[in-house]
């Protein structure tokens, strides 16, 4: 039984960490990709980053992906530049960055458990999102349908220690995820952009298949339950 | 209007947390085709309320926890393979009675529901609609006793949907075929008329708990506004 001020506490804790996740959402949204990792990840040597088919692991492996999403920002800026001088022609690397991608990761229906000591605190988000793109076919929209799952830890205030962004969906908007996707044709001005890659997993794992017609029904990752100390709970890391 | 001490108004504060994390476990509950453990974990279980816990939708409610259980997990059929549902829940809104016994809530819900085909695709179907709720306090624990599913829209993912027919078809619907027949048929929500029918209400501040106010069966009152005989709306100003 927790006493008022305790309760007060905690439910500035609940709410800091909604705001963590609000402010990281709204970071990928404007693409400040640079910033994530410095702004919201904690210093620990032990954190993870986990997609459908891998795992970032460790501070460099980490900081490393948002890197490179900055810096695929910045190509599809270059190219979108190229295609558009009359508007963007005139304008320096630093003042088109940004331009292009739109990726929408709106956090829904949180599960949020802080632990009785105050020390950590887990965290599961449905995220309907979208990431409106551009490619190697030209901008393209594609609805992503997943859950955000994450550890957190009380450092300088909450900083992200584990999390999977896993999807059931990826699917371009105006098709279904029930059929077959029909890709879009390519689009020479933007042929480099099949030649990037992000850094590949640290450990390359099957997190999540997503959604197929075949797929076994799969459990969206593990409800967080209440704790005591973070090593009486499960892990959402590696 | 009550006076609450520093101790009870951040325990209210917490219910209403509490409550809202409910809602959303009960869609990870959805989301991995848990429905029995659902009923078993975040709905009622004490006698009385398991009678007059009801499940409704657009076309009336099952009314008590056995008749629930029969349409929402007997008759659910097989989904281990190829079905997908995610109904998350946003625009919340949360009250709860003075007497801290009880609260309503309401939500709205940008779904979808995929099946298999049986052929190698899925048919894959937007659903959207309102998600109210009255929950009941039992012990310390808060527990889903009334709610209703009031769909506007079912449509298949990558079609038009401008392009399917203006007016809403209940023998071609699959949200209704899939209710079946439930104990009290009505037509609680008409989506013909979009939300002229208001029905589920917003929540409002309350007391306590009455019938008058129910998400139940006995709280659905036909709409002065139902149908094109009636003219004007409820909301008619």
């Amino acid at each position: 039984m927790f006493t008022t001020e305790q309760l007060t506490q905690r439910w500035e804790d609940q709410r800091a960490i909604k705001n963590l996740m609000g402010k990281y959402a709204n970071c990928v949204l404007l693409n400040w990709e640079g910033e994530i990792y410095d702004r919201f990840w904690s210093q620990k040597a032990d954190i993870c980053l986990g997609f459908n088919d891998g795992w970032y692991q460790g501070p460099e492996a980490v900081s490393s992906y948002y890197r490179a999403v900055r810096d695929r920002n910045a190509l599809v800026a270059s190219l979108l530049q190229k295609r558009f001088p009359e508007v963007l022609g005139d304008k320096s690397e630093e003042e088109i960055y940004g331009i292009g991608p739109f990726k929408v990761q709106p956090m829904a229906c949180p599960v949020i458990e802080v632990a009785a000591d105050g020390q950590t605190a887990k965290g599961l988000w449905f995220c309907q999102g979208a990431y409106n793109n551009v490619e190697s076919c030209g901008p393209v929209a594609h609805w992503t349908w997943g859950y955000f799952a994450v550890d957190f830890v009380r450092e300088d205030g909450w900083r992200i220690w584990h999390m999977q962004y896993v999807n059931d969906v990826d699917c371009i908007c105006g098709q279904s995820w029930g059929k077959p996707p029909r890709p879009l044709p390519e689009l020479p001005e933007f042929a480099p952009l099949a030649q990037f890659q992000l850094p590949a997993y640290t450990v390359k794992a099957a997190l999540r298949e997503r959604y197929s017609p075949s797929r076994p029904l799969t459990e969206a990752p593990r409800i967080p339950e209440a704790y005591d100390t973070f090593a009486n709970t499960f892990s959402y890391g590696l | 209007m009550r006076t609450y001490t520093d101790d009870e108004l951040i325990r209210r504060v917490w219910d209403v947390e509490e409550i809202k994390k409910l809602a959303y476990k009960r869609v990870y509950y959805l989301a991995n085709e848990w429905r029995q453990k659902e009923l078993d974990e975040l709905w009622v279980s004490g006698p009385e309320a398991r009678k007059t816990a009801s499940l409704g939708s657009n076309t009336g409610f099952y009314v008590g926890m056995d008749s629930i259980q029969n349409y929402y997990v007997a008759q659910r059929g097989d989904h281990s393979v190829g079905s997908l549902s995610h109904y998350p829940v946003s625009t919340g809104l949360v009250e709860l009675a003075g007497d801290g016994q009880t609260a309503k809530g309401l939500w709205y819900c940008i779904g979808q529901e995929t099946t298999p085909n049986g052929d190698g695709t899925a048919k894959a179907l937007w659903i959207t609609g309102k998600v109210a709720i009255d929950f009941r306090k039992e012990g310390d624990s808060w527990k889903i006793w009334h709610l209703v599913l009031a769909n506007d829209l079912s449509c298949e993912a990558g079609e038009d949907y401008s392009q399917g027919s203006p007016y809403w078809e209940p023998e071609s619907d699959p949200v209704v075929q899939e209710f079946g027949t439930p104990d009290v048929a009505v037509l609680a929500h008409d989506p013909n008329f979009n939300w002229w029918d208001d029905y589920p209400a917003m929540p409002e501040p309350y007391e306590t708990f009455s019938d008058e106010i129910s998400y139940g069966p006995e709280g659905f009152q036909l709409p002065c506004n139902k149908g094109f005989s009636a003219k004007e709306g409820r909301n008619y100003k």
